[in-house]
């Protein structure tokens, strides 16, 4: 199936350029060499294959008529464990791949199976660990070309004025950003979160030279870094002072590009921001039972809550309570309550118990939009710092009515269990419900950005 | 009255007993079963997790003289035989009664199941555990639960249970 080695300099007749001088130093030892991945990947304009060897090695490239063949032999190579020995690709570019094994001299032959004669062009990478194969229309258009990021300050109007919010708020404006391109390109994007940065990866394209990295004094983004990531995909990292809400869209006009906006929410100032904090059950409705007589569910949640409006507005925060005294309030309207007053976090306080009274202990947050999530995970965090109870963990409910029918980010926190000694004496204890609720505060202030700091006359409190 | 009693259960009870075994075709009227034969029956209740929270229901088959959803949400109140499970309703719940009209079976609790005093995944394992053991029972698809008559809007200070239910599978524990 394979060519024998002795046709090798038969014709040259479609190499644009040889990639000879490219040729990377002689490895140090031939025999250890090996082909350890092969990845095709096909555009419009062409198609590339990536090959990665276990070190780099002296290649030679020449191209086979009837049918057109693009050969490379990778010199003292061998093929690596689990490689597939031929690849039908199947595009107008490339039809097939295959890899074989020739032992005398060693080297390992990689064919590319074309449809038709076509440029291509064989570049190292990686210190010649990588060798990039590119064939098509103009091999070197096959890739697209990273162009450059450029900010756009273009305000966004303001949300609609609401006259339950004591202050109206000021117009936040969006901090976008432009990826230029010379060609549309497909691409990925994740965030991370340690330190905050959202990352979009451009696919087959390149850089012609890595630009300095672009530093912002304001706004969202403190940094943009740019680099070729690997020989067909163009990293660009955004630094975030904070971990806030994106997305991306692919920008009209010329030239192609990527809009990426990163929503300004918490960066608002702190007191147009309103959470609304509901404290569980109240009035008829007890709730569960703590480990003295006359400790009600009810009590501790609208204490815990009272302690926690406290702390959010000294930290300039808008804050309310579905209830404030022991009334019975429905779901509905604790809903109601938050929905119509455009709160931006709903955050709902329990406490919890045991079927089995006493045998369980822990903290447990539930949300149910995926917008909630980071919410969760920001609150649960800070309060189990806060508290030092177990970690019951973060889930998922969708059947709790208020975390289901709220608008905004919410959450249910069962702040620890009212049926169990330890923490159900704690939880009774009110210099621990401050802590709980500084813990609560902690959280909601990670959630938006801000770093937490002592309010005054917590510091005397803390253990 | 006494007479119209044992005409019924003349009529009704074979028609039952064939409906539990499902795929099998209503048996024609046969002498009485064995006395120490039941009907399996399969009642969910709370298995805690080993981690925090990982708390699910299983079934616990049961043999019970009969079917009726009556009989079955007795068995489910007294609670588990299985040491590794666990009751998730009040001990005093007591069902006022049981409607079954078509795939839907209304149950009416008395006042005590309200005074459920769990934490909130509890409240909606409990739910689940009634919904879910109803569900087995053939032709039944939805549970509408009521207390004292009346649609419960704010079950536990987390549940919304006006609606009826259909059961959820994603509850239960892998065998």
């Amino acid at each position: 199936m394979l060519l024998a080695l002795g046709q090798a300099v038969a014709e040259q007749t479609l190499k644009l350029r040889s990639a000879q001088e490219a040729k990377p130093s002689e490895a140090s030892s031939p025999a250890a060499v090996q082909l350890l991945q092969v990845q095709a990947n096909v555009g419009e304009k062409g198609a590339t294959v990536l090959l990665t060897l276990s070190q780099s090695t002296p290649y030679h490239d020449f191209v086979l008529p009837d049918p057109v063949r693009l050969c490379l032999d990778l010199e003292g190579a061998q093929l690596g464990p689990g490689l597939t020995t031929s690849v039908e690709v199947g595009s107008p570019w490339l039809e097939r791949i295959r890899i074989g094994q020739h032992k005398e001299p060693l080297c390992v032959r990689v064919v590319l199976d074309l449809p038709q004669t076509l440029p291509y062009r064989i570049e190292p990478f990686a210190e010649g660990k990588q060798i990039l194969m590119h064939v098509g229309e103009g091999a070197s258009l096959a890739m697209i070309r990273f162009q450059g990021v450029e900010p756009l300050a273009e305000p966004t109007p303001p949300p609609q004025a609401d006259s339950w919010v004591p202050k109206s708020p000021s117009p936040p404006s969006e901090a976008r950003y432009r990826i230029n391109t010379d060609a549309p390109a497909e691409y990925r994007t994740f965030f991370l979160r340690d330190p905050p940065r959202v990352v979009v990866d451009l696919m087959n394209t390149r850089l012609e030279e890595k630009p300095q990295p672009q530093e912002f004094p304001e706004g969202p983004v403190e940094r943009i870094r740019v680099g070729q990531f690997d020989p067909t995909t163009t990293r660009v990292v955004f630094d975030l002072r904070e971990l806030t809400g994106y997305r991306l869209e692919r920008a009209e006009g010329s030239p192609p590009g990527l809009w990426v906006t990163f929503t300004p929410t918490p960066l608002l100032p702190l007191g147009q921001r309103v959470v609304v904090v509901d404290p569980g059950h109240g009035g008829s409705d007890p709730g569960t039972l703590g480990i003295a007589p006359g400790i009600f569910e009810k009590a501790i949640t609208l204490d815990v809550a009272q302690r926690l409006v406290r702390l959010l507005r000294q930290h300039g925060l808008t804050a309310m309570l579905t209830r404030s005294e022991d009334v019975y309030v429905s779901l509905e309207e604790r809903v109601q309550f938050a929905n119509q007053g455009k709160a931006h976090l709903f955050v709902s306080i329990h406490c919890n118990a045991f079927p089995q009274r006493g045998a369980r202990r822990g903290v447990e947050t539930y949300y149910w939009t995926p917008q909630s999530a980071t919410l969760a995970e920001a609150v649960h965090q800070e309060y189990l710092k806060a508290v030092g109870f177990p970690d019951g963990g973060i889930r998922n409910n969708r059947r709790f009515f208020v975390i289901r029918h709220t608008q905004m980010p919410s959450i249910l926190v069962e702040i620890g269990y009212l049926d169990h000694m330890e923490e159900g004496k704690l939880l009774s204890d009110p210099d621990f419900r401050q802590r709980a609720a500084q813990g609560l505060c902690n959280g909601i202030l990670r959630y938006l950005g801000r770093p937490p700091r002592l309010a005054q006359g917590d510091e005397e409190r803390r253990p | 009255m006494r007479m119209w009693r044992i005409l019924l259960g003349a009529l009704v009870l074979p028609t039952l007993a064939g409906g539990c075994r499902r795929s099998q075709p209503i048996p024609p009227p046969a002498p009485p079963p064995p006395p120490l034969a039941g009907v399996p029956v399969t009642l969910y209740f709370l298995r805690p997790g080993l981690v925090q929270g990982d708390d699910l229901l299983q079934g616990e088959i049961r043999l019970l003289p009969d079917a009726k959803p009556e009989t079955v949400l007795q068995a489910l109140l007294e609670g588990p035989q299985s040491p590794a499970l666990l009751p998730l309703l009040p001990l005093e719940v007591k069902v006022r009664s049981v409607k079954q009209e078509g795939e839907r079976i209304t149950v009416d609790f008395s006042r005590e199941f309200k005074g459920f005093a769990g934490g909130s995944n509890f409240a909606y394992l409990a739910v689940y555990s009634v919904v879910n053991t109803l569900t087995e029972l053939s032709g039944v698809r939805e549970v509408q639960i009521l207390v004292e008559g009346e649609a419960v809007p704010d079950f536990a200070g987390v549940l919304d249970l006006r609606e009826p239910l259909s059961r959820d599978e994603s509850l239960l524990a892998k065998p």
